[in-house]
């Protein structure tokens, strides 16, 4: 009994990391997404609106991780914070990446900002459509993975 | 008000408010202030305060609230204006278009005019211009940094409580009018807007008693006044010179003090003080 109860918790856990790790990947391609239209909109406002960025940052996007690093850079501006945080799935260079995109946000005259944005954005695209690849390889397979692995360790216990 | 200021030199500022009426930051150079009419340095505990590039970005952007492209239109004019009042020269490198400036950028100083408002500033002003039915045309001479703006708010205010005129303010550069400073009740105010759109079109559609207006200059300036005199409509405006000859020496001046468009004259002296001058 205690085996197949331990049998079970193995498949359990198998299956969770499987499906954990490909939801990131499902989040990672969220978060990318929800950068560009961030970075359009932004584009957009100062080509015309000319909305100040505080009322631009309030926005929000498909990506609940990315409207909470749209926060912290609110409260970086307003001096609450000193520091910009990214979710883990976010990958060294890419924080590197995005750190000086929001540090270098609204400090430039609209030329300037404007010609700067869109070349982030050919940034973000390529590495929304390697997410994209990546999620497209690895998503399911990950899934997979964890359910193969999960009813292995089922056996093998029981 | 002056939140985007760096520590140690905000807290200055902040005691000293009532006396200070500009701040110099000249990047990699001393900060220097105007205290009580002097250009002063500012010392604390006798040590010198310098202002280095970074610090003078994130003065920009602050003052900007992050949003400098939301400024451009003020910023290629050479100036930032902020709540409360406070305007910042800007000096940089001019981007040019055409003949055009585009936009200013790699700011290296800033002129922060800390305005004030002086009640009864403009007392012995108004006793001058004062006229039975009306008031006289005035023109105030004033070099810069010399407290006309601050003599014009004033003035305004208690021809406005006193006689009650409808008054027009073509306030160009929004500085006679802010946020949270009072305002006479019978006092339109056209901010943000050029001298020659007020003179024409203010006088058409708002049909004032008297215009007011900062700093006449050039040709197209002259003529709004003398269509405003013309019009039948009173005209207080100020003019940057030191002293009777300097005006006389502005070509477009020259019909406006010899045909009688103005009929007071102020000279406000760098201390402050001012006394009625008079054209020969």
């Amino acid at each position: 009994m205690s085996s197949l109860v331990s049998g079970l918790a193995f498949l359990f856990l198998a299956t969770l990391i499987g499906f954990k790790i490909s939801k990131n990947l499902s989040e990672r391609k969220k978060f990318f997404k929800s950068l560009i239209d961030f970075n359009s909109d932004l584009i957009m406002e100062i080509e015309f609106q000319r909305a100040e960025l505080s009322y631009i940052l309030l926005r929000s996007y498909q990506s609940e991780d990315f409207n909470q690093v749209l926060k912290q850079k609110l409260n970086l501006n307003k001096g609450i914070t000193n520091e910009m945080l990214f979710p883990t799935y976010i990958k060294q260079t890419e924080c590197f990446e995005l750190k000086e995109y929001f540090y270098k946000m609204g400090m430039q005259d609209p030329y300037t900002s404007i010609e700067l944005l869109k070349r982030y954005d050919d940034i973000f695209k390529k590495l929304y459509n390697e997410v994209l690849e990546e999620d497209r390889v690895k998503g399911s397979l990950y899934k997979k993975m964890g359910l193969i692995i999960g009813i292995i360790a089922f056996i093998i216990v029981i | 008000m002056l939140s985007f200021l760096p520590n140690p030199l905000r807290d200055f500022i902040t005691k000293n408010l009532e006396y200070i009426y500009e701040i110099r930051i000249r990047k990699q150079q001393p900060v220097y202030v105007n205290f009580k009419g002097e250009y002063k340095k500012v010392l604390l505990a006798g040590r010198v305060i310098i202002i280095d590039e970074t610090q003078l970005v994130e003065l920009i952007n602050k003052a900007c609230e992050y949003s400098v492209y939301k400024h451009n239109e003020s910023i290629r004019n050479g100036y930032l204006l902020l709540k409360g009042g406070i305007r910042i020269g800007l000096a940089g490198e001019c981007v040019y278009e055409g003949y055009s400036i585009k936009t200013i950028k790699n700011f290296n100083s800033l002129c922060i005019r800390i305005p004030h408002e002086v009640f009864g500033y403009a007392n012995k002003a108004f006793s001058l211009i004062n006229d039975n039915l009306s008031i006289k045309s005035l023109l105030i001479l004033a070099p810069p940094a010399s407290g006309k703006t601050t003599l014009l708010r004033d003035l305004i205010k208690i021809i406005s409580n006193i006689k009650k005129l409808n008054i027009l303010v073509v306030d160009e550069k929004n500085e006679i009018f802010y946020d949270g400073v009072s305002i006479g009740e019978t006092v339109d105010v056209l901010s943000s807007s050029k001298k020659e759109f007020g003179f024409y079109t203010g006088i058409k559609t708002l049909a004032p008693d008297l215009i007011v207006c900062d700093e006449l200059i050039g040709e197209e300036d002259a003529k709004g006044v003398e269509f405003a005199v013309n019009s039948g409509v009173k005209v207080i405006a100020t003019v940057h010179a030191n002293s009777l000859n300097s005006l006389l020496q502005k070509s477009y001046m020259k019909k406006l003090t010899s045909d009688g468009y103005f009929q007071k004259f102020i000279l406000i002296s760098k201390n402050f003080d001012y006394e009625e001058v008079f054209i020969n």
